[in-house]
């Protein structure tokens, strides 16, 4: 489960609401219900970091 | 004679008491360019005869080889870009029709089909997040009332 995938939403909404949280679902390619399902592997999480420096 | 000028062929064989041939000339020029000379050289019929029948058919077998070639190069698109454009465009399609329950390709080579692909993937995400979001507003509303 992408428990840690699916709070860089809740982030990105804090950071800039709706907008962001779409930019970083069009980035990681991953809607935040995909995020949930996906795992937190390394691989993701470092997919998420770089995507919400580009936010 | 036009050998005189510029390296030439008789058009037609000739015969004499030697046989049948075919001739070509070429004029031999000075330091100044004029012509001094002339030298001719006289090819059997049966061997002008050989050549031309090897060149027609060399002219056969590259026609051949390149339609064997061209059905080849078409055979290799048609499974690979072809194939990758038509599965885009079921997945468009689909999601045209609101469904976003899609596989996207497999797409391996990193070209325009890749891009689209990667392109297509950021459309379905946002879309999807878009319609979360929508229902789990349209939940809360329901919730409230």
């Amino acid at each position: 489960m992408g428990k840690i995938l699916e709070s860089y939403f809740d982030i990105a909404k804090t950071k800039g609401g709706i907008i962001f949280q779409v930019k970083l679902a069009m980035i990681t390619k991953m809607s935040k219900k995909k995020a949930y399902e996906a795992p937190d592997s390394d691989e993701n999480i470092r997919m998420f970091e770089e995507a919400m420096k580009n936010l | 004679m036009d050998g005189f000028h510029a390296p030439d062929a008789s058009s037609e064989f000739y015969t004499d008491k030697w046989g049948t041939f075919l001739s070509g000339y070429a004029p031999i020029r000075d330091e100044e360019g004029k012509t001094v000379a002339l030298i001719g050289v006289d090819m059997k019929v049966e061997k002008v005869l050989a050549k031309q029948q090897f060149i027609g058919s060399l002219i056969y077998i590259i026609i051949g080889a390149s339609i064997i070639f061209a059905g080849l190069i078409i055979l290799f698109f048609s499974r690979t870009i072809i194939k990758d454009i038509k599965n885009l465009t079921r997945v468009s399609k689909k999601i045209s029709r609101g469904d976003l329950d899609i596989q996207l390709p497999l797409i391996k080579s990193k070209n325009e089909i890749y891009e689209l692909n990667e392109a297509l993937k950021s459309v379905i995400a946002a879309v999807e997040f878009l319609k979360d979001h929508a229902e789990e507003q349209q939940k809360e509303q329901d919730n409230k009332e």
